[in-house]
């Protein structure tokens, strides 16, 4: 659990972070989302002390933070940064050892662990170990960026813009890949970005900041229904406002049984997919209903257009 | 394997210098015309791969002190509390450049005597710009994002500069090493103006005595060696930025 109160960092005169307290439970993604300039990655970059805070008190665990060498700490933080600031001169294997190389782990258990990251990012150890970093794709820097962060096993992952840098379709697959290794992991992950929609589809909750201030965080639900001020309103976007609860809700949480009266649908969508993929499908098609597919592909129950408005409808 | 012109010419010079030197009573009838009233066209009075050997040396050690000192001083100044010494620091290598070497060697007879080690001193001096200089561009090139990423890592700021920056940075200070090696090569012949043991003897015996074949036989072989060393350190530099990935530099 992180804990920040009061947390105030001064330039000069002017004051980037201002007064920000907030806790990220254990094992939830938290996304802070502002424009540039917002104050959001310096108040990341205190949770591991790569800027001091100038006044406030930040806690992991109940520990405050200005008590453990910044050193030490950060090696127990994972930490991946916009343009992945891999290590031209080293190879993605020793990228990935950095930080169990600098905790002292032995040989083989550093190379157990770098194949068994390699493989939950889905790069072939035997192609990618020995490769640097210039000779992979955008996408393939990013995953082994994530990989870095993820060596030691920590509970707690700092992520500035992490995929700033993807052309948006690798960034969509992306998104989904950390969501199911947030999930597979447990780890706790605070994400900064400047992009309302990646904040909407990863975050359980959102931290929405302009001038140094938190305007508002909670839960994106709630962020929608609720917005705490007319600004969050109008970075959320009022008039999207349907279309992205519609996104906060899978496919195949709202399926309804089939009715035995009636003939299936002769269109479907994944269960995987949100309300908004099948709302945009029910309109390509003309259909009034929609069959849900599991995982094997076989239907497990329909969604009609009506309760998909439902599902829209303001809170 | 294809084998470029440029190769060949290299291992021609290689093996000419080494020929010479081994052996230079063998050229004689090359360095004959360049005499007159039956002067010796091969210099005698002295062993010329000795000369050669010691005139290296001389080299080689001068840029060595000015690497440790120029490599220090880079580093001294690109941290956050050593930035204030870099006007400083800046003074006085751009002092070691500007002073010339035979007023150094002039000066600093009388506080360490005739020998080796006023040329010494010259060529430290003479080498510490273009390391110093070299050492500052390398450091400072070193990507924002990898510095953050060292920090964020949990790296100390002594693990920083010696896995991270220095690394980086070392094909852009081989380059000053090369340049300030290239220019002690010949810088080092004035050197025997004060008895360093070296090339220049050679030359200056061909101008006490005026004999041409001396001069040209002593230039000759100091360019040659100065070309050959030139070339090595290029390649050297090359296979590291090649073997640490990093985007091949345009130079030359």
């Amino acid at each position: 659990m992180i804990r920040l109160e009061g947390v105030t960092r001064f330039y000069g005169e002017r004051a980037v972070v201002d007064d920000v307290s907030l806790v990220v439970e254990k094992g939830e993604m938290a996304v802070v989302v502002g424009r540039s300039g917002s104050g959001k990655s310096t108040l990341l970059r205190m949770i591991n002390r790569l800027v001091e805070p100038t006044s406030g008190l930040i806690s992991i665990d109940g520990r405050d933070v200005s008590t453990v060498p910044a050193h030490v700490l950060r090696r127990g933080i994972g930490y991946v940064i916009q343009g992945h600031g891999l290590f031209p001169h080293r190879t993605v294997a020793d990228n990935i050892a950095t930080v169990p190389r600098l905790l002292g782990w032995p040989r083989d258990r550093i190379a157990r662990r770098v194949s068994e990251l390699l493989e939950l990012l889905q790069l072939s150890p035997a192609r990618f170990s020995g490769q640097y970093p210039h000779q992979l794709s955008g996408g393939e820097q990013q995953r082994v960026g994530v990989a870095r962060a993820l060596a030691a096993g920590p509970d707690i992952v700092l992520m500035d813009e992490p995929f700033g840098a993807l052309d948006p379709i690798i960034r969509s697959k992306a998104q989904d890949d950390l969501k199911a290794i947030q999930a597979r992991l447990g780890a706790t992950i605070v994400l900064v970005t400047h992009d309302m929609d990646e904040a909407f589809r990863l975050g359980d909750r959102i931290a929405v900041m302009e001038a140094g201030r938190v305007l508002q965080y909670g839960t994106p639900r709630d962020m929608i229904a609720r917005p705490a001020d007319p600004r969050v309103a109008e970075l959320t976007g009022s008039g999207e406002g349907a279309l992205r609860l519609l996104a906060l809700v899978r496919a195949g949480d709202a399926a309804e049984p089939f009715d035995a009266s009636t003939p299936p649908p002769s269109h479907s969508v994944p269960a995987g997919a949100s309300l908004r993929e099948a709302l945009a499908s029910l309109l390509w098609t003309g259909e009034g209903e929609l069959a849900v597919t599991g995982d094997d592909g076989r239907p497990v129950g329909r969604v009609t257009l009506a309760s998909v408005l439902r599902h829209g409808r303001s809170p | 394997m294809k084998v470029s012109v440029g190769t060949i010419a290299r291992l021609v010079g290689a093996i000419l210098l080494a020929a010479f030197l081994v052996r230079p009573e063998a050229f004689a009838p090359l360095f004959a015309p360049l005499t007159s009233n039956g002067a010796p066209p091969i210099y005698r009075q002295g062993n010329l791969l000795a000369l050669a050997w010691s005139h290296f040396q001389i080299v080689v050690f001068a840029t060595l002190a000015s690497t440790l000192v120029a490599v220090s001083l880079g580093v001294l100044v690109t941290r956050r509390s050593g930035a204030e010494f870099l006007p400083l620091s800046r003074a006085v290598v751009n002092v070691g450049q500007t002073f010339p070497p035979v007023a150094v060697l002039a000066l600093t007879v009388p506080l360490v005597g005739f020998g080796d080690g006023p040329t010494f001193i010259a060529l430290f001096a003479y080498g510490l710009l273009p390391i110093f200089e070299n050492t500052l561009v390398g450091i400072q090139q070193v990507p924002a994002a990898v510095t953050e990423a060292a920090r964020g890592c949990g790296m100390t700021p002594a693990q920083r500069l010696f896995r991270v920056e220095l690394p980086l940075a070392l094909p852009q200070i081989m380059t000053g090493t090369r340049l300030a090696v290239v220019v002690a090569i010949g810088t080092a012949t004035i050197g025997s103006t004060v008895a360093a043991k070296g090339l220049g003897e050679v030359i200056i015996a061909g101008l006490l005595s005026d004999n041409t074949a001396f001069i040209v036989q002593g230039g000759l072989v100091v360019a040659l060696m100065a070309a050959l060393i030139y070339d090595a350190m290029l390649a050297a530099e090359r296979s590291i930025i090649l073997r640490l990935g990093l985007p091949a530099n345009e130079r030359e």
